[in-house]
């Protein structure tokens, strides 16, 4: 029989030894870039720089304006992607004809690459060729094709759509297998009781999907704050720099600007922004701390 | 189900409605694009419905010197709409299997040792294992490229399917461990506890008993490593090189930002590479059912 | 849920938060030991680099017939792998390429690396990393920043015989073959060619306007002209993403004949002199917004068109003029799957007929270069096949002929800084097949500035603050701009003036931080 130590290490090396090799290797790394000053275009040799990195950010309305369009983008995408994929497993639940088929169909977005993705919402809003702008004027809702790209809103919204589109199915998939996975007597017990649908809902349903709401909710967070192909490919953070979220500014300051240090301070800024956001959601959701069986 | 009443029946296939639409257009939409000729998706008004529909695009990415010819046929001797690295793109799909089925296969794997260790085994130090293992990927991955392809040059796996494989299980375990953790955590341990008791190892009671009941979990992080995996675009670009090792997201992205490709080739090339995907989720969903029927007994 | 799990006690909560903080403690650790290692080597300050380049305008205009010195290539004594970075155009013919070359070269192998869509992000970590491939595209702004750091090598440092290439070179052109700090030729020319005035003739003619456009003036002129007549909604485009730069300039020579010496934005200090009423950027922004708000002859989604997009909607009919376009487009715009093929062509550029153009080079890395003198030698093979003279894939300068940069031009209408490769007759009827007219180009290739690139000098800063002409991420003055075209910014006079000062002082930042 294999002892506990030895069970404990033969479970854990395997997940483990890739985290630590790839995940805190670059985490040490961003921690040193965000406090030197590492600027490949200036002839200033690389050297502690303490938090002038974070001042310097400060500073940069730039920053300001990426801090922004991340949380707007975070605002319209996480509550959108939840109540999505919460309403399309509640119809995936349902036991209707045919319903088997639309599980399969609810799943489909998901193994479009994102890049294409985004090329197809690109095409769709197209300025001149797009088919949204001929659905709206044969709505009769505008009477001339207008360049929805070049509009703050509109362009940050399109953005978001290829975003929620690529990003509902995983969610779904979680709410459904909780969904899925309720005991029948919990419900039962609740229709004896005299519930009506939405108490049943709200004392059966939410109460036992708590904790993957709060998964769905930090996943589809990470994603609106890491969301980047759809960036690239449909806008490229304009207009005027409205849609230019957290990690295309990243991008910018570090290939494009070539300063490692301020793009440093931007990932551990990040980080520290989800972490709080996680620790959030932990106390939102009255969930106490992580629960764990120890 | 108890959501199930006759009464809201209408009121479902109406939400069906919807969810189907919402899901099927940009899919049509794509479908529709790569049947069209490049003179047909540019002109105003487009075609809903491609008003001459033809598989040439499907074609030319698996025969490039038929679409060679064929546009010499049509008098565009100087012209190749078709970008050269399509001629990868049947790699490219069997690559992106591999190293998705890899990845996925290895999340499987040690996702659900580690999460077994990590919740059942009672040992100090699971919760800030637990914590660290999150952590290391809260950072955005655009900044970390650099450190990324040092460690792969280092180890000398540059250019190899190895090497995408290694980052991309990088890139899913934490959020596998996380989702399996929360599901054993929302089982009760009775049974094990009551096995554990009676003698059975912990590596009997993970097959025997925890195993069957968190499939569901596990079908669900299979399905979401190999999709992660599958559309990941920035570092698998980064990390390979040759037709050896790329990817398709690889190869569309660098035929999009050909200046004058036709997009309905891309359109093609989407759809193809929804192809695996979809069969993916076919093929785990029979077992996505039956691991919640198993699960739904307890 | 069960209430069966206890919540995990206030004590290892801590612990766990202690696990953490040990690791940012070695994390910092590690960080310590990366801030202790040797300095980079130090890089030339700037100011040397505009005496530089002043001595080397200077040397370029005197020189007539560089040194000759020994051209036959020694042997290589090992075989060796050379990687070739492009970017992802013509990757079939850059494929091909490569097949003919090693099929002639067997005693070593070229191989080609796509570096993708984002080209210049990921040639910079490779560059990074340590890693960079042995020779690659460098446009302008990436040759300086990679000369700039001492990343990329002259390749006459270790055959001088590559500055005999510069007199094939048109004279106007010369300048981008040489870098600015060390005055020697870098690299060979993999394309150059003027951003030209594209236009619609079909457009024109229906509208009874006969000839092209003599100014700006009578762009917009005709513009309104071709609106009226219900042609064309808005008939001008223009090429936004990275033909940003080139779009101001154009404008601002179209009004301003480029004389030696003539700066339009900045001097020779690189203090900002645009920043006011009535210099030449500022009524090229006036132009600009006057056509976009009042004519509304521009559309507010000017800023939708990158290449492919104006390439497209000029060959489809939903723009008429483009005032910088790349002149291998005009092919693109006449292919015939698209509605005008054949009625796209160009003109000089309005008013005095001067235009910028793009010069991209094949450039090398100082890290090729370090790994001894078969791979310098094999890269300078790679480099003369591309962009030099060659027969059957081996250099011969005397007798051969530019290979790769005639098929460039005859496939796709790629053009050339080569004298020798844009007169020859196969390759002016091949132009002329692709409704590219070689004579208006020609004409256009005499009067072309360097003033795009060297108004007075490019700093490492330049592409960062105009926008990048290889990139579609970075810019401070595009996002800016884009503000008059969503509306937060009026087209008065004084907004233009305080857009000016806000990007002028946005300069002057950078200059500081880069310690100038």
């Amino acid at each position: 029989m294999v002892s506990k130590t030895a069970t404990l290490f033969i479970c854990l090396i395997p997940a483990l030894t890739p985290l630590f090799l790839f995940g805190f290797y670059p985490l040490t790394y961003a921690f040193y870039l965000s406090f030197t000053f590492y600027n490949l275009k200036t002839p200033i040799e690389p050297y502690f720089y303490g938090l002038g990195n974070y001042f310097a950010l400060s500073e940069d309305p730039v920053f300001i304006r990426a801090l922004q369009a991340t949380g707007l983008f975070a605002l319209i995408t996480v509550p959108l992607i939840t109540l999505i994929s919460l309403g399309q497993a509640l119809l995936l639940a349902s036991q209707f004809k045919g319903v088997k088929y639309l599980q399969v169909l609810a799943l489909l977005p998901w193994g479009i690459p994102l890049v294409v993705s985004s090329t197809v919402y690109r095409l769709f809003f197209d300025f001149n060729f797009g088919l949204f702008n001929d659905l709206m004027v044969k709505l009769g809702v505008i009477n001339q094709y207008v360049s929805w790209l070049s509009m703050p809103w509109s362009a940050l919204f399109i953005v978001a759509l290829a975003h929620i589109w690529v990003n509902t199915p995983l969610p779904t998939l979680l709410i459904l297998a909780g969904i899925q996975s309720i005991p029948k007597e919990l419900y039962e017990a609740a229709y004896i009781d005299g519930a009506k649908t939405f108490a049943r809902f709200k004392m059966v349903t939410w109460n036992w999907l708590r904790p993957i709401m709060l998964i769905v909710l930090v996943y589809s967070s990470l994603s609106a704050l890491w969301c980047f192909d759809p960036i690239y490919v449909i806008t490229a953070g304009g207009p005027a720099d409205f849609t230019k979220l957290i990690t295309f500014y990243t991008y910018e300051k570090m290939f494009s600007y070539l300063n490692f240090g301020h793009a440093g301070a931007i990932t551990i800024l990040i980080l520290g922004l989800t972490g709080l956001l996680i620790y959030a959601y932990f106390r939102a959701l009255r969930l106490g701390r992580v629960r764990l069986r120890v | 189900m108890a959501l199930n009443t006759k009464k809201s029946n209408l009121g479902l296939y109406i939400a069906a409605l919807i969810v189907v639409i919402w899901i099927v257009f940009p899919i049509y939409w794509m479908i529709n694009l790569s049947v069209q000729t490049e003179k047909e998706i540019y002109s105003v008004p487009p075609y809903y419905i491609p008003p001459n529909p033809n598989i040439n695009n499907y074609w030319f990415i698996f025969d490039i010197d038929a679409a060679v010819k064929y546009f010499l046929e049509q008098g565009m001797s100087l012209f190749l709409f078709i970008p050269g690295s399509i001629k990868d793109f049947p790699r490219a799909i069997l690559n992106s299997v591999i190293i998705a089925g890899v990845v996925m296969i290895y999340n499987l794997i040690a996702g659900t040792l580690g999460s077994f260790a990590l919740t059942r085994i009672r040992f100090k130090g699971a919760m800030p294992l637990f914590y660290l293992s999150i952590v290391g990927r809260l950072l955005p991955p655009v900044v970390i490229a650099v450190p990324y392809y040092v460690i792969i040059r280092s180890i000398g796996l540059l250019d190899t399917l190895w090497s995408v494989i290694m980052v991309h299980i990088m890139f899913t375990m934490p959020f596998t461990i996380w989702i399996l953790n929360t599901y054993l955590l929302g089982i009760p341990t009775d049974i094990e506890d009551a096995a554990r008791v009676d003698g059975y190892s912990y590596f009997e009671i993970l097959r025997k008993i925890t195993f069957p009941i968190i499939k569901p979990a596990i079908v669900a992080i299979a399905i979401t490593s190999f999709m992660i995996s599958y559309g990941e675009f920035f570092y698998a670009l980064l990390l390979t090189k040759t037709a050896a090792s790329r990817t398709i997201p690889v190869i569309i992205g660098s035929a999009m930002s050909e200046p004058r490709v036709v997009k309905g080739l891309i359109c093609a090339m989407g759809v193809l590479a929804m192809i695996p995907a979809m069969a993916i989720i076919i093929i785990f969903r029979r077992y996505l059912i039956r691991g919640l029927v198993a699960g739904a007994v307890k | 849920m069960s209430g069966q799990e206890k919540v995990v006690s206030r004590r290892k909560f801590l612990g766990a938060v202690g696990g953490l903080a040990a690791a940012t403690v070695v994390g910092w650790g590690l960080a310590g030991y990366y801030a202790a290692q040797p300095p980079r080597e130090v890089v030339r300050t700037v100011t040397q680099t505009q005496t530089v380049t002043q001595t080397v305008t200077q040397t370029v205009g005197v020189t007539t017939t560089p040194p000759t010195t020994t051209a036959t290539l020694p042997p290589l004594s090992k075989f060796v792998d050379i990687e070739w970075g492009i970017w992802s155009w013509g990757v079939e013919l850059c494929n091909d390429n490569a097949r003919i070359f090693n099929e002639n070269n067997t005693d070593m192998k070229l191989h080609v690396t796509d570096l993708g869509a984002n080209y210049m992000a990921n040639l910079f970590a490779r560059y990074a990393a340590g890693d960079p491939p042995d020779i690659y595209y460098a446009t302008p702004d990436i040759a300086y920043v990679v000369q700039y750091r001492k990343w990329a090598a002259d390749i006459e440092d270790y055959f001088p015989e590559a500055r005999r290439y510069l007199d094939d070179i048109y004279p106007g052109m010369r300048e981008f073959y040489i870098n600015p700090f060390t005055g020697k030729v870098h690299g060979l020319c993999y394309w150059a060619g003027p951003y030209v005035f594209a236009y619609n003739k079909r457009h024109l003619s229906e509208a009874g306007i006969g000839a092209p456009p003599k100014n700006y003036e009578e762009v917009a002129e005709q513009a309104r002209i071709i609106k009226q007549k219900g042609i064309c909604e808005y008939p001008i485009g223009a090429l936004w993403s990275w033909g940003f730069p080139a779009l101001w300039y154009n404008i601002m020579l179209g009004y301003h004949e480029p004389k030696p010496g003539t700066r339009f934005l900045f001097d020779e200090d690189l203090n900002p002199i645009f920043d006011d009423r009535g210099t030449p950027f500022f009524e090229a922004i006036k132009w600009l917004l006057e056509r976009v708000v009042v004519d509304k002859t521009i559309s507010p989604g000017i800023r939708e068109y990158d290449e492919s997009g104006i390439t497209t909607a000029l060959g489809s009919g939903t723009v008429t003029f483009c005032p910088n376009l790349p002149d291998y487009d005009i092919a693109g715009a006449n292919v015939p799957e698209l509605k005008e093929s054949g009625n796209i062509t160009m003109c000089l550029n309005p008013g005095t007929g001067y235009a910028v153009y793009h010069p991209t080079n094949y450039s090398t890395s100082t890290r090729c270069m370090e790994k001894g003198r078969d791979n310098q030698i094999a890269v300078w093979r790679v480099m003369q096949f591309l962009g030099g003279k060659t027969t059957n894939a081996r250099p011969d300068f005397e007798r051969g002929e530019y290979f790769v940069c005639n098929r460039l031009i005859r496939q796709y209408g790629v053009t050339s800084a080569y004298r020798p490769v844009m007169e020859d007759p196969t390759n002016k009827e091949v132009l002329r097949k692709l409704k590219i007219d070689p004579d208006l180009l020609l004409a256009q290739y005499e009067k072309l500035t360097t003033i795009l690139w060297r108004d007075p000098v490019l700093t490492p800063w330049w592409a960062d603050w105009f926008s990048s002409p290889s990139s579609e991420a970075g810019g401070r003055v595009k996002p800016k701009f884009e503000e008059f075209l969503t509306g937060a910014r009026s087209y008065s006079d004084a907004d233009i003036l305080n857009f000016l000062k806000e990007i002028a002082e946005d300069w002057k930042r950078a200059k500081k931080e880069a310690g100038m």
